[in-house]
Protein backbone atom coordinates (compact mmCIF):
# COMPACT_ATOMS: atom_id res chain seq x y z
CA UNK A 1 0.00 0.00 0.00
CA UNK A 2 1.62 3.54 -0.68
CA UNK A 3 2.00 6.37 1.64
CA UNK A 4 -1.76 8.64 1.41
CA UNK A 5 0.48 11.73 1.33
CA UNK A 6 3.38 11.09 -0.57
CA UNK A 7 2.03 8.43 -2.70
CA UNK A 8 5.73 6.86 -3.54
CA UNK A 9 6.89 5.38 -0.47
CA UNK A 10 4.95 1.80 1.33
CA UNK A 11 2.53 3.18 3.77
CA UNK A 12 4.06 1.78 6.99
CA UNK A 13 2.03 3.44 9.66
CA UNK A 14 -1.88 3.48 10.08
CA UNK A 15 -4.14 5.33 11.85
CA UNK A 16 -7.89 5.36 12.58
CA UNK A 17 -9.94 8.24 13.62
CA UNK A 18 -13.33 9.10 14.57
CA UNK A 19 -14.26 12.43 13.02
CA UNK A 20 -17.67 13.46 13.10
CA UNK A 21 -18.64 10.09 14.17
CA UNK A 22 -17.26 8.48 10.69
CA UNK A 23 -13.97 6.43 11.15
CA UNK A 24 -11.02 7.82 8.90
CA UNK A 25 -7.96 5.91 8.24
CA UNK A 26 -4.94 6.93 7.22
CA UNK A 27 -1.91 5.44 5.31
CA UNK A 28 1.06 6.98 6.01
CA UNK A 29 4.83 6.10 5.50
CA UNK A 30 7.57 6.73 8.19
CA UNK A 31 8.54 10.23 6.71
CA UNK A 32 5.48 11.41 6.23
CA UNK A 33 4.08 10.55 9.51
CA UNK A 34 6.70 12.07 11.42
CA UNK A 35 6.47 15.33 9.00
CA UNK A 36 2.45 15.29 10.00
CA UNK A 37 3.43 15.54 13.51
CA UNK A 38 6.33 17.78 13.59
CA UNK A 39 3.59 19.65 11.80
CA UNK A 40 5.18 20.24 8.07
CA UNK A 41 2.02 19.55 7.04
CA UNK A 42 -0.44 21.82 9.17
CA UNK A 43 0.03 23.22 12.89
CA UNK A 44 2.41 22.26 15.13
CA UNK A 45 0.65 19.64 17.46
CA UNK A 46 3.35 19.11 20.59
CA UNK A 47 1.08 15.44 21.38
CA UNK A 48 2.47 13.69 18.43
CA UNK A 49 0.34 11.20 17.45
CA UNK A 50 -2.57 14.06 17.78
CA UNK A 51 -3.75 14.61 13.96
CA UNK A 52 -5.39 17.67 12.57
CA UNK A 53 -9.03 15.61 12.51
CA UNK A 54 -9.42 16.33 8.74
CA UNK A 55 -6.57 16.65 6.77
CA UNK A 56 -6.31 18.89 3.92
CA UNK A 57 -4.99 18.02 0.72
CA UNK A 58 -5.12 14.34 -1.59
CA UNK A 59 -6.25 12.41 1.56
CA UNK A 60 -8.94 14.64 1.24
CA UNK A 61 -10.67 12.81 -1.57
CA UNK A 62 -9.42 9.36 -0.49
CA UNK A 63 -6.85 9.29 -3.35
CA UNK A 64 -5.20 6.56 -4.06
CA UNK A 65 -7.54 4.87 -1.54
CA UNK A 66 -11.07 5.99 -2.53
CA UNK A 67 -13.76 3.01 -2.39
CA UNK A 68 -14.62 2.02 -6.14
CA UNK A 69 -18.18 2.50 -5.84
CA UNK A 70 -18.01 5.93 -4.34
CA UNK A 71 -16.89 6.97 -7.66
CA UNK A 72 -19.45 8.25 -8.76
CA UNK A 73 -18.44 10.76 -11.21
CA UNK A 74 -17.39 9.69 -14.58
CA UNK A 75 -13.41 9.45 -15.38
CA UNK A 76 -11.99 12.34 -17.14
CA UNK A 77 -14.67 15.09 -16.22
CA UNK A 78 -12.92 18.62 -16.87
CA UNK A 79 -14.53 21.72 -15.52
CA UNK A 80 -15.76 23.72 -18.62
CA UNK A 81 -14.68 27.13 -17.13
CA UNK A 82 -11.19 26.93 -15.48
CA UNK A 83 -10.04 23.22 -17.00
CA UNK A 84 -9.26 21.45 -13.28
CA UNK A 85 -9.85 18.02 -14.07
CA UNK A 86 -10.76 15.15 -11.50
CA UNK A 87 -6.58 13.84 -10.91
CA UNK A 88 -5.72 17.09 -10.35
CA UNK A 89 -8.83 17.71 -7.58
CA UNK A 90 -7.42 14.22 -5.88
CA UNK A 91 -4.10 15.40 -6.38
CA UNK A 92 -4.24 18.63 -4.40
CA UNK A 93 -7.51 18.30 -2.61
CA UNK A 94 -8.70 22.01 -3.78
CA UNK A 95 -11.31 23.06 -6.43
CA UNK A 96 -10.21 25.69 -9.15
CA UNK A 97 -13.55 27.82 -9.24
CA UNK A 98 -16.60 27.97 -7.95
CA UNK A 99 -18.00 26.06 -11.50
CA UNK A 100 -16.09 22.91 -9.85
CA UNK A 101 -18.84 23.33 -7.39
CA UNK A 102 -21.02 21.89 -10.12
CA UNK A 103 -18.83 19.76 -12.25
CA UNK A 104 -17.36 17.53 -9.21
CA UNK A 105 -20.36 17.62 -7.21
CA UNK A 106 -20.73 13.94 -6.95
CA UNK A 107 -17.65 13.84 -5.99
CA UNK A 108 -17.68 16.53 -3.48
CA UNK A 109 -20.64 15.01 -0.83
CA UNK A 110 -18.90 11.73 0.16
CA UNK A 111 -15.97 14.54 1.13
CA UNK A 112 -18.52 17.03 2.83
CA UNK A 113 -20.24 14.20 4.46
CA UNK A 114 -16.62 13.17 6.01
CA UNK A 115 -15.09 16.32 6.59
CA UNK A 116 -17.89 18.21 7.61
CA UNK A 117 -20.84 16.24 8.64
CA UNK A 118 -22.98 17.88 6.58
CA UNK A 119 -24.00 18.58 2.44
CA UNK A 120 -25.85 21.36 3.00
CA UNK A 121 -25.40 25.32 3.78
CA UNK A 122 -27.97 26.74 6.82
CA UNK A 123 -29.72 29.85 5.35
CA UNK A 124 -29.34 32.81 6.99
CA UNK A 125 -30.86 36.01 6.26
CA UNK A 126 -29.01 37.44 3.54
CA UNK A 127 -28.88 40.81 5.12
CA UNK A 128 -25.87 40.84 7.69
CA UNK A 129 -28.03 43.34 9.18
CA UNK A 130 -29.64 40.97 11.42
CA UNK A 131 -26.36 39.15 11.92
CA UNK A 132 -24.76 41.99 13.07
CA UNK A 133 -26.84 42.66 15.49
CA UNK A 134 -27.11 39.26 17.08
CA UNK A 135 -23.04 39.65 17.86
CA UNK A 136 -23.84 43.18 19.21
CA UNK A 137 -26.08 41.91 21.90
CA UNK A 138 -23.83 38.47 22.30
CA UNK A 139 -21.06 40.26 22.37
CA UNK A 140 -22.41 43.37 25.46
CA UNK A 141 -23.06 40.16 26.99
CA UNK A 142 -19.67 39.39 26.82
CA UNK A 143 -18.15 42.30 27.95
CA UNK A 144 -20.53 42.54 31.23
CA UNK A 145 -19.34 39.05 32.32
CA UNK A 146 -17.16 39.91 35.47
CA UNK A 147 -14.76 37.66 36.28
CA UNK A 148 -14.40 38.46 39.71
CA UNK A 149 -13.41 35.30 41.95
CA UNK A 150 -17.55 34.85 42.78
CA UNK A 151 -18.21 34.90 38.97
CA UNK A 152 -16.10 31.90 39.06
CA UNK A 153 -17.63 30.17 42.05
CA UNK A 154 -20.89 30.62 40.59
CA UNK A 155 -20.34 29.31 37.00
CA UNK A 156 -18.34 26.51 38.83
CA UNK A 157 -21.84 26.00 41.11
CA UNK A 158 -23.68 25.56 37.74
CA UNK A 159 -21.64 22.88 36.47
CA UNK A 160 -21.25 20.65 40.04
CA UNK A 161 -25.19 20.97 39.50
CA UNK A 162 -25.01 19.69 35.93
CA UNK A 163 -22.74 16.88 36.66
CA UNK A 164 -24.96 15.98 40.25
CA UNK A 165 -21.91 16.57 42.29
CA UNK A 166 -23.99 17.85 45.21
CA UNK A 167 -21.41 17.66 47.57
CA UNK A 168 -19.08 19.97 45.84
CA UNK A 169 -22.46 22.20 44.83
CA UNK A 170 -22.92 22.49 49.04
CA UNK A 171 -19.27 23.65 49.27
CA UNK A 172 -19.28 26.13 46.27
CA UNK A 173 -22.42 27.30 47.78
CA UNK A 174 -20.75 28.17 50.94
CA UNK A 175 -17.78 29.81 49.50
CA UNK A 176 -20.26 32.06 47.75
CA UNK A 177 -21.92 33.27 50.81
CA UNK A 178 -19.08 33.83 52.62
CA UNK A 179 -17.94 35.64 49.64
CA UNK A 180 -21.26 37.91 49.74
CA UNK A 181 -21.00 38.65 53.44
CA UNK A 182 -17.27 39.78 52.62
CA UNK A 183 -18.55 42.20 50.54
CA UNK A 184 -21.44 43.47 52.02
CA UNK A 185 -19.65 43.81 54.82
CA UNK B 1 -5.64 49.65 20.37
CA UNK B 2 -4.17 46.74 18.94
CA UNK B 3 -5.24 43.48 21.04
CA UNK B 4 -2.66 42.12 22.59
CA UNK B 5 -2.59 45.37 25.00
CA UNK B 6 -5.66 45.01 25.70
CA UNK B 7 -6.83 42.71 28.62
CA UNK B 8 -10.13 40.74 27.54
CA UNK B 9 -13.04 38.65 29.34
CA UNK B 10 -11.59 35.15 30.77
CA UNK B 11 -8.04 36.56 30.42
CA UNK B 12 -6.78 34.27 33.30
CA UNK B 13 -6.96 31.49 30.65
CA UNK B 14 -8.02 32.66 27.06
CA UNK B 15 -5.49 35.05 25.64
CA UNK B 16 -7.31 35.80 22.13
CA UNK B 17 -9.81 35.21 20.01
CA UNK B 18 -9.73 35.15 16.64
CA UNK B 19 -11.90 34.39 13.94
CA UNK B 20 -11.65 34.28 10.04
CA UNK B 21 -14.12 34.26 7.04
CA UNK B 22 -12.84 33.05 3.48
CA UNK B 23 -14.96 34.49 0.50
CA UNK B 24 -13.61 34.64 -3.48
CA UNK B 25 -14.80 36.42 -6.21
CA UNK B 26 -17.62 35.33 -8.52
CA UNK B 27 -16.06 34.23 -11.94
CA UNK B 28 -12.76 34.32 -11.20
CA UNK B 29 -11.19 30.99 -10.75
CA UNK B 30 -9.29 30.65 -6.74
CA UNK B 31 -5.90 31.80 -6.40
CA UNK B 32 -4.04 28.75 -6.93
CA UNK B 33 -5.74 28.42 -10.36
CA UNK B 34 -4.23 32.09 -11.65
CA UNK B 35 -1.13 33.66 -13.56
CA UNK B 36 0.97 36.06 -11.76
CA UNK B 37 -1.20 38.94 -14.54
CA UNK B 38 -4.63 37.64 -12.85
CA UNK B 39 -3.69 37.51 -8.73
CA UNK B 40 -2.02 41.07 -9.49
CA UNK B 41 -6.10 42.33 -11.26
CA UNK B 42 -7.46 40.21 -7.95
CA UNK B 43 -5.35 41.91 -5.68
CA UNK B 44 -6.36 45.07 -7.39
CA UNK B 45 -9.76 44.69 -7.59
CA UNK B 46 -10.05 43.69 -3.58
CA UNK B 47 -7.49 46.53 -2.42
CA UNK B 48 -9.88 49.63 -4.38
CA UNK B 49 -12.94 48.19 -2.72
CA UNK B 50 -10.97 48.37 0.55
CA UNK B 51 -9.90 51.82 -0.04
CA UNK B 52 -13.56 52.62 -0.82
CA UNK B 53 -14.73 50.86 2.60
CA UNK B 54 -12.04 52.67 4.69
CA UNK B 55 -12.84 55.77 3.67
CA UNK B 56 -16.24 55.70 4.00
CA UNK B 57 -15.73 54.74 7.51
CA UNK B 58 -13.54 58.38 7.72
CA UNK B 59 -11.18 56.99 8.47
CA UNK B 60 -7.11 57.91 8.27
CA UNK B 61 -5.39 56.35 5.10
CA UNK B 62 -5.37 52.10 5.35
CA UNK B 63 -2.10 50.38 5.66
CA UNK B 64 -1.70 48.22 2.16
CA UNK B 65 1.39 45.89 2.48
CA UNK B 66 2.32 43.78 -0.44
CA UNK B 67 4.20 40.62 0.27
CA UNK B 68 6.47 40.52 -2.26
CA UNK B 69 7.69 44.15 -1.50
CA UNK B 70 8.97 42.47 2.56
CA UNK B 71 12.15 42.03 3.87
CA UNK B 72 12.95 38.79 5.51
CA UNK B 73 12.49 40.85 9.17
CA UNK B 74 9.10 42.34 8.33
CA UNK B 75 7.36 39.25 6.74
CA UNK B 76 8.73 37.52 9.96
CA UNK B 77 7.38 39.62 12.48
CA UNK B 78 3.95 39.58 10.81
CA UNK B 79 4.45 35.43 11.16
CA UNK B 80 4.99 35.98 14.62
CA UNK B 81 2.19 38.48 15.27
CA UNK B 82 0.08 35.61 13.62
CA UNK B 83 -1.44 37.99 10.79
CA UNK B 84 -0.12 35.64 7.91
CA UNK B 85 1.27 31.95 7.46
CA UNK B 86 5.21 31.35 7.05
CA UNK B 87 3.56 28.92 4.63
CA UNK B 88 2.15 32.16 2.61
CA UNK B 89 5.54 33.48 2.23
CA UNK B 90 6.27 30.26 0.49
CA UNK B 91 5.46 32.41 -2.79
CA UNK B 92 4.00 36.29 -2.33
CA UNK B 93 3.00 37.08 -5.78
CA UNK B 94 -0.11 38.89 -5.71
CA UNK B 95 -0.38 38.30 -2.16
CA UNK B 96 -1.31 41.49 -0.08
CA UNK B 97 -2.45 42.36 3.43
CA UNK B 98 -4.94 45.06 3.48
CA UNK B 99 -4.99 46.09 7.38
CA UNK B 100 -8.15 48.37 8.89
CA UNK B 101 -7.32 50.68 11.21
CA UNK B 102 -6.98 49.77 14.75
CA UNK B 103 -4.77 46.88 13.55
CA UNK B 104 -7.19 44.13 14.73
CA UNK B 105 -8.73 43.55 11.81
CA UNK B 106 -7.43 42.88 8.26
CA UNK B 107 -7.85 40.74 4.78
CA UNK B 108 -5.64 38.70 3.43
CA UNK B 109 -5.43 39.08 -0.65
CA UNK B 110 -4.84 35.74 -2.33
CA UNK B 111 -3.92 33.15 0.02
CA UNK B 112 -5.83 30.03 -0.23
CA UNK B 113 -8.92 32.78 -1.28
CA UNK B 114 -9.28 35.74 -2.89
CA UNK B 115 -9.99 37.26 0.75
CA UNK B 116 -9.19 36.21 3.90
CA UNK B 117 -10.84 38.66 5.90
CA UNK B 118 -9.59 38.24 9.44
CA UNK B 119 -10.31 40.09 13.45
CA UNK B 120 -8.66 39.66 16.55
CA UNK B 121 -9.36 40.15 20.36
CA UNK B 122 -8.44 40.50 23.81
CA UNK B 123 -9.20 37.51 25.43
CA UNK B 124 -12.61 35.55 25.00
CA UNK B 125 -15.03 37.48 22.94
CA UNK B 126 -16.35 35.52 19.73
CA UNK B 127 -19.15 36.97 19.21
CA UNK B 128 -18.11 40.63 19.65
CA UNK B 129 -15.03 39.55 16.98
CA UNK B 130 -17.21 37.50 14.30
CA UNK B 131 -19.79 40.90 14.54
CA UNK B 132 -16.34 42.93 13.33
CA UNK B 133 -15.52 40.16 10.52
CA UNK B 134 -18.80 39.94 9.50
CA UNK B 135 -19.32 43.46 9.33
CA UNK B 136 -15.86 43.78 7.15
CA UNK B 137 -17.24 40.92 4.97
CA UNK B 138 -20.83 43.03 4.77
CA UNK B 139 -19.03 46.31 3.58
CA UNK B 140 -17.01 44.56 0.88
CA UNK B 141 -19.48 42.36 -0.79
CA UNK B 142 -21.50 45.71 -1.41
CA UNK B 143 -18.75 46.56 -3.45
CA UNK B 144 -17.58 43.32 -4.87
CA UNK B 145 -19.73 39.75 -5.54
CA UNK B 146 -18.56 36.83 -3.84
CA UNK B 147 -18.74 33.09 -4.95
CA UNK B 148 -22.15 31.70 -3.16
CA UNK B 149 -24.79 28.85 -4.06
CA UNK B 150 -27.60 28.15 -2.68
CA UNK B 151 -26.95 25.05 -1.55
CA UNK B 152 -23.41 25.22 -0.54
CA UNK B 153 -23.05 28.86 0.82
CA UNK B 154 -19.49 30.65 0.54
CA UNK B 155 -17.41 28.37 -2.17
CA UNK B 156 -14.11 28.18 -1.17
CA UNK B 157 -11.03 26.37 -2.97
CA UNK B 158 -10.93 23.66 -0.20
CA UNK B 159 -14.16 22.21 0.70
CA UNK B 160 -12.93 22.28 4.31
CA UNK B 161 -13.69 25.80 4.24
CA UNK B 162 -17.36 25.54 2.47
CA UNK B 163 -20.48 27.32 3.86
CA UNK B 164 -19.76 29.65 6.27
CA UNK B 165 -16.16 29.66 5.18
CA UNK B 166 -15.79 30.78 9.01
CA UNK B 167 -12.85 29.78 11.06
CA UNK B 168 -13.29 30.87 14.85
CA UNK B 169 -10.00 29.72 17.18
CA UNK B 170 -9.36 31.09 20.38
CA UNK B 171 -5.89 31.01 22.35
CA UNK B 172 -5.86 29.40 25.77
CA UNK B 173 -3.10 29.33 27.90
CA UNK B 174 -3.19 26.04 30.27
CA UNK B 175 -0.25 25.13 32.04
CA UNK B 176 -2.45 23.12 34.25
CA UNK B 177 -3.99 20.58 31.79
CA UNK B 178 -0.68 20.07 30.34
CA UNK B 179 1.11 19.31 33.47
CA UNK B 180 -1.65 17.09 34.64
CA UNK B 181 -1.31 15.61 31.18
CA UNK B 182 -5.02 15.67 29.94
CA UNK B 183 -4.97 17.50 26.55
CA UNK B 184 -4.95 14.48 24.19
CA UNK B 185 -8.23 13.28 26.20
CA UNK B 186 -9.50 16.72 25.96
CA UNK B 187 -8.59 16.59 22.16
CA UNK B 188 -10.48 13.60 21.57
CA UNK B 189 -13.57 14.53 23.13
CA UNK B 190 -13.38 17.76 20.75
CA UNK B 191 -12.76 16.18 17.71
CA UNK B 192 -15.47 14.04 18.09
CA UNK B 193 -17.78 16.97 18.08
CA UNK B 194 -16.23 18.96 15.20
CA UNK B 195 -13.56 21.09 17.43
CA UNK B 196 -10.06 20.74 16.66
CA UNK B 197 -7.61 21.39 20.00
CA UNK B 198 -4.15 21.92 18.51
CA UNK B 199 -0.44 23.30 19.80
CA UNK B 200 0.43 27.05 19.88
CA UNK B 201 2.32 27.25 16.58
CA UNK B 202 6.12 27.25 17.56
CA UNK B 203 9.58 26.29 16.32
CA UNK B 204 9.98 23.32 17.18
CA UNK B 205 9.56 23.43 21.08
CA UNK B 206 6.69 21.57 21.84
CA UNK B 207 3.90 22.48 24.05
CA UNK B 208 5.23 25.96 22.96
CA UNK B 209 4.75 28.72 25.81
CA UNK B 210 1.72 26.46 27.72
CA UNK B 211 -1.02 27.32 24.69
CA UNK B 212 -3.40 25.69 23.20
CA UNK B 213 -5.43 26.72 19.99
CA UNK B 214 -9.38 25.76 20.10
CA UNK B 215 -11.26 26.19 16.77
CA UNK B 216 -13.89 25.04 14.84
CA UNK B 217 -13.77 22.30 11.86
CA UNK B 218 -16.68 22.63 10.44
CA UNK B 219 -18.06 24.95 8.57
CA UNK B 220 -20.73 23.37 6.49
CA UNK B 221 -24.39 22.59 7.57
CA UNK B 222 -24.21 25.05 10.52
CA UNK B 223 -24.89 28.59 11.23
CA UNK B 224 -22.39 30.92 12.08
CA UNK B 225 -24.25 31.82 15.72
CA UNK B 226 -24.29 28.00 16.21
CA UNK B 227 -20.59 27.63 15.20
CA UNK B 228 -19.62 30.26 18.10
CA UNK B 229 -22.31 29.54 20.49
CA UNK B 230 -20.95 25.63 20.88
CA UNK B 231 -17.28 26.98 20.51
CA UNK B 232 -17.81 29.65 23.53
CA UNK B 233 -19.21 27.01 25.44
CA UNK B 234 -16.19 24.55 24.76
CA UNK B 235 -14.00 27.39 25.89
CA UNK B 236 -15.61 27.59 28.85
CA UNK B 237 -15.82 24.12 29.73
CA UNK B 238 -11.65 23.39 29.19
CA UNK B 239 -11.11 27.23 30.93
CA UNK B 240 -13.16 25.83 33.82
CA UNK B 241 -11.05 22.09 34.02
CA UNK B 242 -8.07 24.43 33.13
CA UNK B 243 -8.71 26.67 36.60
CA UNK B 244 -9.53 23.49 38.46
CA UNK B 245 -6.10 21.95 37.09
CA UNK B 246 -4.21 24.72 38.32
CA UNK B 247 -5.47 25.35 41.91
CA UNK B 248 -4.86 21.17 42.37
CA UNK B 249 -1.40 22.12 40.96
CA UNK B 250 -0.50 25.01 43.61
CA UNK B 251 -2.35 23.05 46.44
CA UNK B 252 -0.55 20.12 46.21
CA UNK B 253 2.83 22.09 47.20
CA UNK B 254 1.80 25.40 47.28
CA UNK B 255 6.23 26.59 48.08
CA UNK B 256 7.37 24.10 45.64
CA UNK B 257 5.27 26.28 42.77
CA UNK B 258 5.77 29.40 44.21
CA UNK B 259 9.55 28.42 44.18
CA UNK B 260 9.20 27.38 40.36
CA UNK B 261 7.69 30.69 39.28
CA UNK B 262 9.85 32.81 42.05
CA UNK B 263 12.80 31.20 40.20
CA UNK B 264 11.43 32.09 36.64
CA UNK B 265 11.03 36.00 37.30
CA UNK B 266 14.34 36.05 39.25
CA UNK B 267 15.87 34.92 35.79
CA UNK B 268 13.54 36.98 33.54
CA UNK B 269 14.43 40.05 35.52
CA UNK B 270 18.18 39.27 35.92
CA UNK B 271 19.32 37.05 32.67
CA UNK B 272 21.79 39.09 30.11
CA UNK B 273 20.89 36.02 27.19
CA UNK B 274 18.01 34.51 26.96
CA UNK B 275 16.72 31.75 23.63
CA UNK B 276 13.13 32.45 22.75
CA UNK B 277 12.36 28.72 23.94
CA UNK B 278 13.87 29.38 27.47
CA UNK B 279 11.74 32.72 27.47
CA UNK B 280 9.11 31.21 26.61
CA UNK B 281 8.97 28.82 29.15
CA UNK B 282 9.89 31.08 31.77
CA UNK B 283 6.93 33.80 30.69
CA UNK B 284 4.26 31.06 30.73
CA UNK B 285 5.37 30.07 34.68
CA UNK B 286 5.09 33.63 35.08
CA UNK B 287 1.92 34.08 33.73
CA UNK B 288 0.87 31.31 35.83
CA UNK B 289 1.62 33.34 38.78
CA UNK B 290 -0.29 36.01 37.96
CA UNK B 291 -3.01 33.41 36.71
CA UNK B 292 -2.51 32.11 40.61
CA UNK B 293 -2.73 35.78 41.83
CA UNK B 294 0.58 35.36 43.61
CA UNK B 295 1.45 38.71 44.62
CA UNK B 296 4.23 40.95 42.53
CA UNK B 297 3.36 39.56 38.97
CA UNK B 298 3.65 41.89 35.69
CA UNK B 299 -0.12 42.74 33.77
CA UNK B 300 -1.48 40.55 31.46
CA UNK B 301 -0.89 42.77 28.76
CA UNK B 302 3.11 43.02 29.11
CA UNK B 303 2.46 39.51 29.65
CA UNK B 304 0.85 38.97 26.74
CA UNK B 305 3.19 42.05 24.48
CA UNK B 306 6.08 40.01 25.40
CA UNK B 307 5.00 36.54 23.99
CA UNK B 308 4.67 38.03 21.08
CA UNK B 309 7.36 41.26 21.25
CA UNK B 310 10.32 38.32 21.51
CA UNK B 311 10.50 36.59 18.43
CA UNK B 312 12.95 37.34 16.53
CA UNK B 313 11.43 39.34 13.60
CA UNK B 314 9.56 41.35 16.06
CA UNK B 315 12.80 42.24 17.98
CA UNK B 316 14.91 42.83 15.08
CA UNK B 317 11.98 45.63 13.34
CA UNK B 318 12.07 46.71 16.83
CA UNK B 319 15.48 47.01 17.30
CA UNK B 320 15.61 48.87 13.37
CA UNK B 321 18.58 46.25 12.08
CA UNK B 322 19.26 42.62 11.45
CA UNK B 323 20.86 41.11 14.71
CA UNK B 324 22.77 38.21 14.84
CA UNK B 325 21.54 35.47 17.14
CA UNK B 326 23.70 35.94 20.24
CA UNK B 327 22.53 39.67 19.92
CA UNK B 328 18.96 38.33 19.69
CA UNK B 329 19.54 36.60 22.84
CA UNK B 330 21.20 39.62 24.45
CA UNK B 331 18.21 41.68 22.97
CA UNK B 332 15.32 39.72 24.07
CA UNK B 333 16.96 39.57 27.49
CA UNK B 334 17.32 43.17 27.83
CA UNK B 335 13.77 43.63 26.50
CA UNK B 336 12.01 41.58 28.79
CA UNK B 337 13.90 42.98 32.08
CA UNK B 338 12.66 46.23 31.02
CA UNK B 339 8.83 45.31 30.22
CA UNK B 340 9.23 43.10 33.41
CA UNK B 341 10.64 46.04 35.63
CA UNK B 342 8.16 48.71 34.62
CA UNK B 343 5.10 46.50 34.89
CA UNK B 344 5.77 45.00 38.56
ZN1 LIG C 1 4.93 9.33 2.33
ZN1 LIG D 1 -13.43 25.01 -12.20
Amino acid sequence: MLCQKCMQNDATIHMTQVVNHVKEEYHLCRACASALQNGEMGSKSPWGDLFEPVLPGPSLFGYPFSRPDRRAAPKRVVCPQCGESERELRDTGLLGCSQCYETFLDLLIPVFRRAQGHTQHIQVPDDSASWIAITESASKEEENKPTSEIEQLRSELRTAVEREDYKEAARLRDAIHELERESST
Amino acid sequence: MTWYLQEGPENDVVISTRIRLARNLKDVSFPWRLSPVELESVRDRVTSAFRDVVRDMGSERPVIVELNTLGDIESCALAEKRIISRAMLKDTRGKSLLLYPGESDGILVNEEDHLRLYSVGAGLCLFKTAGCVIKCAADMEKRLSFAKSDRLGYLTACPTNTGTGMRASAMLHVPGLIRAGVIKRLADRLTKAGYALRGAEGEGSDAYGDMIQLSNQVTLGVSEEQILTDLDRFVHDVAEEERKARRALYENDPPALEDEIGRAKGKLLFSRLMTTEEAMRLLSLVRLGKELELPEMPSYSTLQELFIGIGEGVLQQAAGKPLDPRNRDEERARRIREALRSSM
